[in-house]
């Protein structure tokens, strides 16, 4: 592939969305959004990591891995297990569980290297419910902290408690919003770099036609396996960092539904193998979800699923990016009269 | 242990696997032709029994009438979201998976609505049989053999009509049919009905046997999809071993581990499987 | 095509009917909105002008209280109807100190994340309390968040001992918290008192114990093997079952070939109605006595087609006199919403009315001061009287609160214990195996 090359002013013109974007973000807390939302807000920070998790891998290669929230899920479990059988503090146990998670998500590849298509995402989506089924089976639950789930002191709490008690509150909330809003920017740019690589010009092409991709030289298998876990380790992070900014650790973390569905969501919404749809799509579903509640209560879930079936039905490639493109068209039209 | 703890596990082996049986055919089938799971497949299961129970104590129908009405309400509207959904979603089949899934949650949400705190119950068939001594309800019988009858029409509706084979052709290869002048969407149409009222009998038939909440959607049609996996996409013979397979593994499994960690086995045994041989037992190698 | 689009059609048409005919005679089960009177609303809302807060005459401002419930459940859904009941009640006499009393809610779909979420939303709503709280895995995911918030939580529901712990162990962080119900050791301990009057009075020694396989029994277990062997009762056969499970023959069968003379059961599914079918089609001739979600429902002996004549279910509130204010509640309830409350509704109601005195107590609503009114006075409510401990648990007794036990008559529920609010000319129905079926024998009860 070869980009033409750009003029420096295209190139900030073309960057000023993304950098607009950034500074609302940044400066959030201060637009005095209230806790309450700046929670929202890392959340969904945090599922874009997810999101760009399956868009990396399964928007290239076309495999389909619906086990992410395995790997989500476990690298919260290992924090938690780090923490209360061995003690160590959150702060550090949230990063070990990353290499842990990412080492925890080998289950699901190792088992179906060989396996394409349909069968690899039906394999990948029994790996959490198996993990489920285990976890809240009875010998092992009592273990895993039973109905509570595994509790732990939430990241820099011990910090907080010595801070004066009205700063304690903000802080916490603060610290967790910037530190997520920097894991999504740096995970966003690294998969900007990914997608545009040499690394990502292999993935598509094992997506494309992976015999025909071994045909040229590519070692489809060692592409295959460093893109799964890149894809994990994105997961990773994000599960571990999720998990420490909300104890207990349960089983809902590793629910499909919970951490799997709204961020295919995104990707499906946003449009499968861009980077810049999904994205949007992660803030703009999410928030909405939690938008509607303040609108329509109990009425969303039936709402939002209408909406959802409707654009996906109208568009299943996907709309926002389609969107997006007419619109950087159209602003680029307006910036050059 | 008094009990002869055996022949309840192989009795019950046998009537829990036809349960199975029952309510994984018609997304088997279902699965294979479209290739895309259905998974507001649950859904349809608990709306025949939401109609059937509608149609018995308001309107005071008899059951047999009643649950026939509700197996082809359940039906068409099965027909329904295969023509608004899953035809246009068929270029992005990933895109499918969300939107028959919305549609489950949207069912859901209706049935929380209208079910309120009461869950919907059916009569069982009347009678009690004593086999081996054990006290067994009528009801399990009349599911064994509807489970076979179910099975064998199926079979032979796709072997020996014209329309089942061409459902087979479809399922074998999109391309290839339209090159021998099927057109696979009106294949698609029929085998949507045909899962419809299968989903459809299954809820009607499975009911009596406990109670159904709005959430009782989920295990079936989960179930359903490890058991495909295990038989094979599209094989509906695959689709009964795997049934009695599944049944006898969890059975025998609660006796052996209790009832916790029992309920995965099966599931633990079919990644095994899948491993080994990943279009499942009898399934199509792509 | 066309004939496809009548198909449709006549499908939509059918089930456009059975969904109309579905309403239970007595009137809508729940509370919610349709959709048109929702559109209406915020096309009104953006209508009319009107300033925030409203001052309605009498009033002098307005306060609100958080109801952070599962509203994806039925259960969750009455006991914000009770909520909303209470608060209707406390306005139409003035109000709180003089305030209006609003409820906002939080749903929290039934997972331990959004009941985070939600009570901060909620505390940052402003609310003075957070009423609700059923389930105890939403509870353990809130605790931590209360030193934070500083608003206290009158939980109806949540009945794990482990929260309980928390609060002795460490009263600075734990103290917003309260329970206006008992914990997983009371409910327990409640069940064990009839099973030992029972083993007293029958001679009976040997227990069968069937039970849900989730973390809530551990309590009950726990509780069972020790007050067990002061009754001198020995539990002969002990199972746990998945909720889904399809048939209790077996189970019940090994039950009896163990030698036990009764059962005790504990279910919070549909375990119950695959129970009682199977209890009644392989005639068991022991006496079953225990707890179930929807065994203690009115509707359960129809929906089980007969089945669950002769069970003895556990119901917590139960439409009888256990104080002067539980049958008004009872009755109105029935007639403003179409069903029974059951189960934590009455709690919910109660919680209500209780943070209400307890704010009128301390004279305002400052936590720290509401805190103290609720650890130092009892509330008369509609389940019973309350009096926290120093966990916040509230206290078990006869006196304070106490569950009722009913067997199933018939089709009727006939309260059967504890003896003070049995009637007279009540019966026991006992099973019996009579030429090889089993039968029902009425006793003179008590």
């Amino acid at each position: 592939m070869v980009f033409a090359k750009r003029s420096a002013k295209d190139l900030i013109v073309s960057k000023i969305p993304f950098l607009t974007v950034l500074v609302v973000l940044t400066l959030l807390p201060f637009l005095n959004v209230g806790g309450f939302w700046l929670d929202v807000l890392t959340k969904v920070n945090l599922f874009l990591l997810v999101t760009l998790a399956i868009d990396l891998y399964s928007g290239t290669t076309y495999y389909l891995n619906l086990g992410v929230s395995f790997t989500f899920g476990f690298a919260g479990y290992s924090l938690a297990l780090l923490n209360v059988y061995y003690g160590i503090p959150t702060e550090y146990s949230t990063l070990l569980a990353i290499p842990v998670s990412i080492f925890s998500s080998l289950v699901i590849l190792l088992p179906s290297l060989k396996i394409r298509g349909v069968y690899f995402a039906i394999l990948s989506l029994l790996v959490p419910i198996v993990f489920i089924g285990i976890v809240t089976a009875q010998p092992f639950s009592i273990y895993l902290g039973g109905e509570g789930g595994l509790r732990f002191k939430q990241l820099f709490l011990d910090f907080a408690r010595g801070l004066p008690p009205g700063v304690r509150l903000t802080f916490l909330q603060y610290s967790y919003y910037y530190i997520s809003l920097v894991a999504a920017v740096i995970g966003y740019v690294i998969a900007y770099k990914i997608s545009f690589s040499e690394f990502g010009f292999m993935l598509r092409a094992v997506g494309q036609d992976e015999e025909l991709a071994e045909g040229t030289g590519i070692n489809t298998l060692k592409v295959k396996v460093v893109g799964f876990l890149i894809s994990s380790a994105y997961a990773s992070v994000a599960g571990a960092l999720y998990a420490s900014m909300r104890p207990p650790v349960t089983v809902d973390l590793v629910v499909p539904a919970n951490t799997l569905i709204p961020p295919l969501t995104s990707v499906i919404v946003g449009g499968l193998g861009t980077l810049i749809g999904p994205a949007i799509a992660n803030y703009l579903l999410l928030l909405t979800y939690e938008f509607l509640w303040g609108l329509i209560g109990r009425w969303r879930v039936i709402a939002y699923m209408l909406l959802l079936i409707i654009i996906i039905t109208i568009k299943p490639q996907g709309i926002i990016f389609k969107a997006y493109v007419e619109a950087k068209k159209f602003l680029r039209g307006v910036f050059s009269e | 242990m008094d009990v002869d703890i055996y022949k309840y596990i192989l009795l019950f082996s046998i009537f829990h696997s036809s349960t199975y049986l029952t309510f994984s055919l018609g997304f088997s089938m279902l699965f294979g032709v479209a290739k895309i799971p259905n998974l507001a497949y649950g859904s349809l299961y608990i709306l025949s029994s939401y109609v059937t129970y509608a149609l018995t104590t308001h309107l005071g129908l008899e059951p047999l009438v009643a649950a026939l009405i509700a197996i082809l309400v359940v039906g068409l509207v099965s027909l329904l979201i295969g023509e608004l959904l899953v035809k246009p979603g068929l270029k992005m089949p990933v895109s499918v998976f969300i939107t028959t899934l919305s549609v489950a949650y949207i069912f859901e949400e209706f049935f929380r609505i209208e079910m309120g705190l009461r869950p919907i119950t059916l009569p069982l068939y009347p009678g009690v049989t004593y086999v081996l001594g054990v006290p067994v309800s009528n009801h399990w019988f009349l599911i064994l053999s509807a489970s076979l009858l179910m099975f064998l029409l199926l079979t032979v509706f796709l072997k020996y009509t014209v329309l089942g084979r061409s459902i087979r052709a479809v399922a074998e290869s999109w391309d290839e049919s339209r090159r021998l002048g099927i057109d696979p969407l009106k294949v698609l149409r029929v085998a949507f009905l045909v899962a419809g009222v299968y989903a459809g009998a299954t809820g009607v038939l499975l009911t009596p046997l406990k109670a159904l909440t709005p959430t009782a959607g989920w295990g079936p049609l989960f179930t359903a999809f490890a058991i495909v996996a295990l038989g094979g996409v599209g094989s509906v013979t695959g689709t009964l071993i795997a049934s009695f397979i599944y049944g006898f593994f969890e059975q025998s499994m609660t006796y052996i581990l209790g009832s916790g960690v029992a309920s995965i086995s099966p599931l633990i045994l079919i990644i095994l499987v899948l491993i080994f041989r990943p279009q499942g037992l009898m399934g199509r190698v792509e | 095509m066309a004939v496809l689009v009548v198909l449709i059609v006549v499908a939509g048409v059918v089930g456009f009917l059975a969904g109309q005919m579905s309403v239970p005679p007595g009137g809508v089960v729940t509370t919610t909105q349709t959709a048109t009177q929702t559109v209406t609303q915020i096309v009104t809302s953006y209508v009319t002008t009107s300033p925030t807060p409203t001052t309605t005459p009498g009033f002098v401002g307005t306060v609100k209280i958080g109801a952070l419930l599962p509203l994806n459940l039925p259960i969750g859904q009455m006991m914000l109807n009770a909520i909303q009941m209470a608060v209707d009640e406390i306005n139409a006499e003035g109000g709180v100190l003089g305030y209006k009393v609003e409820v906002i809610t939080y749903d929290t779909e039934w997972t331990g994340d959004k009941a985070n979420a939600g009570y901060k939303y909620l505390a940052e709503q402003g609310v003075k309390v957070v009423v609700g709280v059923f389930g105890s895995h939403e509870a353990l995911a809130i605790m931590d968040l209360l030193q934070l918030y500083e608003v206290p939580v009158i939980a109806s529901g949540a009945v794990s001992d482990a929260i309980d712990s928390m609060v002795l162990q460490d009263y600075n962080a734990y103290k917003y918290w309260f329970r206006a119900y008992v914990n997983a050791t009371s409910q327990a301990a409640a069940t064990w008192d009839l099973l030992a009057y029972l083993s007293r009075r029958f001679g009976w020694t040997k227990l069968a114990w069937i039970y849900e396989d989730l973390p809530w029994v551990i309590p009950h277990a726990l509780y069972g093997q020790n007050r067990s062997v002061q009754e001198g009762v020995s539990i002969t056969y002990v199972q746990g079952v998945p909720t889904d499970i399809g048939s209790f023959t077996d189970i019940f069968a090994q039950a009896v070939a163990s030698g036990a003379q009764y059962i005790t059961w504990q279910f919070s599914g549909t375990e119950d109605y695959v129970f009682a079918r199977d209890y009644s089609l392989g005639q068991v001739p022991l006496l079953a006595v225990g707890g179930g979600t929807f065994a203690m429902l009115d509707a359960f002996y129809n929906q089980t087609f007969g089945a669950a004549e002769g069970l003895i279910c556990i119901s917590w509130g139960f439409p009888i006199p256990i104080t002067d204010k539980t049958m008004n509640f009872y009755n109105k309830y029935k007639s403003v919403y179409g069903t029974e409350p059951i189960f934590t509704t009455w709690y919910a109601y109660d919680s209500v009315h209780i943070w209400a005195e307890a704010v009128r107590k301390a004279g305002s609503f400052d936590v720290n001061a509401v805190i103290n009114a609720l650890e130092t006075n009892v509330f008369v409510g509609t389940a019973g009287v309350y009096e926290f401990t120093r966990s916040h648990t509230s206290v078990l007794a006869p006196n304070r609160i106490y569950p009722i036990f009913f067997q199933w008559q018939g089709g009727k529920r006939i309260v059967v214990w504890p003896f003070r609010v049995v009637e007279t000319g009540t019966k026991l129905l006992l099973p019996e195996i009579v030429n090889g079926t089993r039968v029902w024998r009425a006793i003179p009860w008590p």
